[in-house]
């Protein structure tokens, strides 16, 4: 599991940062970006960008569990 | 006279019209809803008062003493399901009650005393996005669901269907009613609870088409670990500063969420806790079913848009299942210690719904094995993934949104 979540993390930050790239590009009144993306590329973005964002938040979730565990103990 | 007589029995001359026959299916629907309720125990808090929320909102139109204009008295300018839907559902205060009713019902020590379950809370999520892509795929190609080349309506409307797959109906309304859906706010509201009641018909299929007698055979050993005072009272609050940092957008339901897991657990606020999980969950069930029912007008709800909702609805639910299963058959492939793949399943939000059909499911199997811990623990998981993932849709499709 550890070493799952060593390949893992890694591989979401970058993603979410990537994503958060995207999302800037597409900020303000020209969004040329976003403008120029078929649906199917929205849709496949919001997919990549929600599943990362969803097993992102709940590693750190397990990570903060792990971490309050070793401290109170 | 036949003109005084028309005027005062206007509600029947209207039953005799188009408007009228298109009451009487949505009293036929209200019907089946009150009667599965009833009948089923299949989410009653919330059937029946969406069910008698349909009947008032399907009743013959009264002239508003506000505007003039012909509607359900209940739903006028000044009627009582149209105050409370602005109370309540356009401003997603109802949500947020009911999430802090929830998180003081909720116990997260199972998940604390093994946290690895936690993952099959973001696994069991798939179902959303899988939904999202076939919902934006089917939506422009149907025609009449939405105006011709309204790509934000396409995205905003696949949002609402796919967020069905949270199997979470506050969740769900917060999403629908934050890209203002309020014309599709019934039937997703409608699919998403009562597909939420179906859990024990929807899972097991998925699982056993995906899994081999002895993947639902395997043992798990429930390694407990202590889990402190101060562990319970920390994490809500850990947890609401992690979330609203990564997904600002989630952090109304999960601060609610863990502000009634904190009242519940901090020890100190017995009496809020109580009242948290019993008058405040009883008084803003009634108050949500009844106004979600409200808006199941005829016009809107007798549209191929409710079809497609509740088809796709019941396709997340099913992605969901697969996906938390998938995703634990894949972790054994890393893993010593195999798990039970049905675990996967339990990750989805409907709680303890889930838990306990898996934990029977593996007790059919083996009745020695007992893996409800375990499936609880997944369980809680699917409540926090549910709520990240509205969060996380919101947050993508607004960018998106314009373009």
């Amino acid at each position: 599991m550890k070493k799952l979540i060593a390949v893992l993390l890694p591989l979401l930050m970058s993603s979410s940062a990537l994503s958060e790239e995207v999302i800037g590009a597409a900020d303000g009144p020209t969004s040329v970006f976003v403008a120029e993306q078929s649906l199917l590329s929205k849709g496949l973005l919001v997919t990549a960008g929600g599943l990362c964002g969803v097993f992102l938040v709940l590693i750190l979730f397990f990570i903060t569990i792990k971490l309050m565990q070793k401290v109170l103990k | 006279m036949q003109e005084i007589l028309v005027q005062l029995f206007s509600g029947v001359v209207d039953m005799f019209s188009v408007a009228g026959l298109k009451s009487l299916v949505m009293f036929i629907i209200a019907g089946v809803l009150i009667y599965l309720a009833i009948k089923k125990d299949y989410e009653p808090t919330l059937l029946l008062p969406i069910g008698f929320g349909c009947i008032l909102a399907n009743l013959p139109g009264a002239i508003d003493a506000v505007t003039g204009l012909k509607a359900p008295a209940a739903l006028g300018e000044a009627g009582f399901l149209s105050v409370l839907f602005n109370a309540g559902i356009a401003n997603e205060l109802f949500p947020v009650l009911i999430f802090i009713a929830v998180g003081a019902m909720i116990d997260f020590s199972p998940l604390l005393k093994d946290p690895s379950m936690i993952f099959f809370g973001a696994a069991a999520q798939f179902g959303i996005f899988a939904t999202f892509l076939l919902s934006l795929v089917l939506i422009p190609i149907i025609p009449g669901l939405v105006a011709e080349g309204d790509s934000d309506m396409v995205l905003k409307l696949a949002s609402a269907i796919g967020i069905i797959g949270a199997a979470d109906g506050p969740t769900t309304l917060f999403v629908a009613n934050h890209f203002e859906l309020k014309d599709y706010m019934g039937p997703i509201s409608v699919a998403a609870y009562s597909y939420m009641a179906l859990v024990p018909v929807i899972q097991p299929p998925v699982i056993k088409a995906l899994t081999t007698k002895k993947e639902r055979m395997i043992r798990m050993d429930y390694q407990e670990e202590r889990c402190s005072k101060t562990t319970l009272i920390l994490f809500p609050i850990i947890v609401t500063i992690v979330a609203g940092i990564i997904v600002p957008m989630s952090a109304p339901l999960v601060g609610s969420l863990m502000f009634g897991n904190l009242i519940r657990e901090c020890g100190v606020l017995e009496r809020l806790s109580k009242t948290a999980q019993n008058e405040l969950a009883n008084l803003v069930t009634i108050v949500l079913g009844i106004t979600v029912g409200g808006t199941m007008v005829a016009d809107k709800f007798l549209h191929p848009t409710t079809a497609l909702i509740l088809i796709l609805g019941l396709f997340a639910f099913v992605f969901d299942t697969a996906g938390g299963v998938l995703f634990a058959k894949f972790l054994n492939l890393f893993r010593k210690k195999k798990v039970n793949p049905m675990i996967g399943a339990a990750g989805i939000s409907a709680f303890p719904m889930s838990s306990r059909v898996i934990a029977k499911m593996a007790l059919k199997e083996d009745p020695s094995n007992f893996i409800l811990m375990q499936s609880t623990s997944a369980n809680v998981s699917g409540q926090l993934g549910s709520i990240v993932a509205g969060g996380m849709v919101i947050t993508l499709v607004s960018m998106l949104l314009g373009g």
